[in-house]
């Protein structure tokens, strides 16, 4: 198995802003197009920006589901970005055609609300502070309370134990940013374009053994 | 009832117009001016490490060509922040492109002026978080507008509001305002447009054109904006990002402060 993070590329991705962030704290990465290819990787990285049904689709279609289950059980370490955490769960209020989710995750996603008369405008777009709910968090150990994050996203992961969630944000609702259990993790932000603090946890992540 | 809150910062947003490589400056999108290097320009946002930034390719709407590689190879090769992209995108194929550059989001005007459709197609391929649409208007007289159209296409007969609800019901996940009267003149934004398009939808509005000063900045996010676009402001005035930052800050604005 290869030192380094394979990311899953299933078509609509921001890959290149990913590998570059990588690049930046000299973690090597390989774009993953084959599902073939998946195990030689210890630590995988489900980015994805588009919708629930698209990208569950396109995992099914390129035969990432099946594999993707084999090397959670054996303990390799996947991240889940934005989108791709979403994917880890079991279903989301987003599928229009009922998708099961990857199922790594227990627990659904839900769609932000829009509060008339509120500041409360969905998608939730922009810098949003990080409250982080757990000590010893492996994936946020260099990160301070309150931090600022980028996230662009109308839908959110409800966990169903609490006890994975690793941090959260509000944004009419305090709903969780950061989840972690054994080698499954998934942030809803976007730290390939949080700078220092992102990098910070692409790092951590990478050095998860 | 618990009180609802969120923790969301104020945008401020540097648009940068390219033309036929080179960054340039606009009034009333005419009389352009030529302000240099695209590269080099990006970088030094980045170094003022700001919120975000929006590219706008003006050569496309003019010529009706497509999306612009060479634009987006350069801000995929140059950019740390989050980035999105304009000019020329007319299919999804070209949206996708844009995603794989790593644009955050796509910055779509006169597509969806021609194919309103194209909106929810976009929007369910890639979800509503990434599509920006953005909207041009003259003011015609008090609180009469018109959608303004780079691509002299006709829109004599789409009602503003009637539009920005369309893009809102067919899922856009932001819009941006430009008043073209205001653009580039440094005399602050048209906030007669803002304030009812607030009231009609429930997704983020960006206002853009006409910010000449950081206080200009304040009543379209204290109106409810979550996030003021501007561009002269960063090239002809003395102002640094910080600054504008820290001045909102001391009025109260939400922002991040880095």
């Amino acid at each position: 198995m290869k030192n380094s993070v394979g990311i899953i590329d299933c078509g609509i991705n921001n890959i290149n802003s990913l590998q570059k962030a990588f690049n930046k704290i000299e973690v090597n990465t390989e774009v993953v197009r084959s599902y073939k290819n998946l195990q030689d990787f210890s630590h995988i990285v489900l980015p994805g920006v588009g919708s629930f049904d698209k990208g569950m689709e396109n995992l099914k279609n390129m035969g990432f589901i099946e594999e993707i289950h084999k090397l959670a059980e054996k303990g390799n370490f996947i991240l889940g970005i934005c989108l791709g955490m979403q994917l880890l769960f079991e279903e989301s209020k987003e599928s229009l055609n009922n998708y099961s989710g990857l199922s790594l995750a227990k627990g659904k996603c839900e769609k932000l609300k829009i509060i008339k008369d509120s500041k409360i405008r969905v998608p939730h777009m922009g810098w949003n502070s990080l409250k982080i709910k757990k000590k010893d968090v492996k994936l946020l150990a260099n990160i301070e309370d309150n931090s600022d994050f980028y996230f662009v996203h109308s839908y959110y992961v409800v966990p169903e134990s609490s006890n994975n969630i690793a941090a959260t944000c509000n944004h009419g609702v305090e709903f969780t940013a950061v989840y972690e259990s054994n080698n499954i993790f998934g942030v809803q932000f976007h730290p390939e374009k949080c700078l220092k603090n992102g990098l910070n946890i692409l790092k951590q992540f990478s050095q998860f053994s | 009832m618990k009180a609802l809150n969120t923790n969301l910062k104020k945008r401020v947003i540097p648009i940068i117009l390219v033309s036929n490589h080179q960054v340039v400056k606009s009034k009333e999108f005419k009389d352009y001016r030529v302000f240099g290097n695209l590269a080099q320009t990006i970088n030094v946002f980045n170094q003022r490490n700001v919120d975000e930034i929006i590219v706008l390719d003006i050569d496309a709407q003019k010529k009706k060509s497509k999306i612009n590689l060479d634009i987006l190879k350069i801000l995929s090769r140059n950019t740390t922040m989050p980035f999105s992209y304009g000019g020329g995108i007319q299919t999804i194929d070209d949206i996708k492109q844009c995603l794989n550059f790593g644009c955050d989001k796509v910055v779509i005007n006169s597509k969806f002026i021609q194919n309103i459709k194209f909106v929810s197609e976009s929007a369910q391929t890639f979800g509503s978080q990434c599509i920006i649409a953005s909207v041009d208007y003259n003011i015609l007289n008090k609180n009469n507008f018109q959608i303004f159209s780079h691509s002299k296409l006709k829109t004599d007969n789409l009602n503003i509001k009637n539009y920005i609800n369309d893009l809102n019901r067919l899922g856009v996940g932001e819009i941006i305002i430009t008043s073209v009267n205001h653009e580039g003149n440094l005399k602050g934004y048209d906030h007669s447009l803002l304030q009812s398009i607030l009231n009609e939808v429930d997704i983020p509005i960006l206002i853009n054109g006409g910010c000449g000063k950081p206080e200009d900045m304040i009543q379209p996010l204290l109106l409810g904006a979550e996030g003021v676009c501007a561009s002269s402001i960063f090239f002809y005035t003395q102002y640094a990002y910080r600054d504008i930052k820290n001045i909102l800050l001391r009025n109260k604005i939400k922002v991040r402060i880095t």
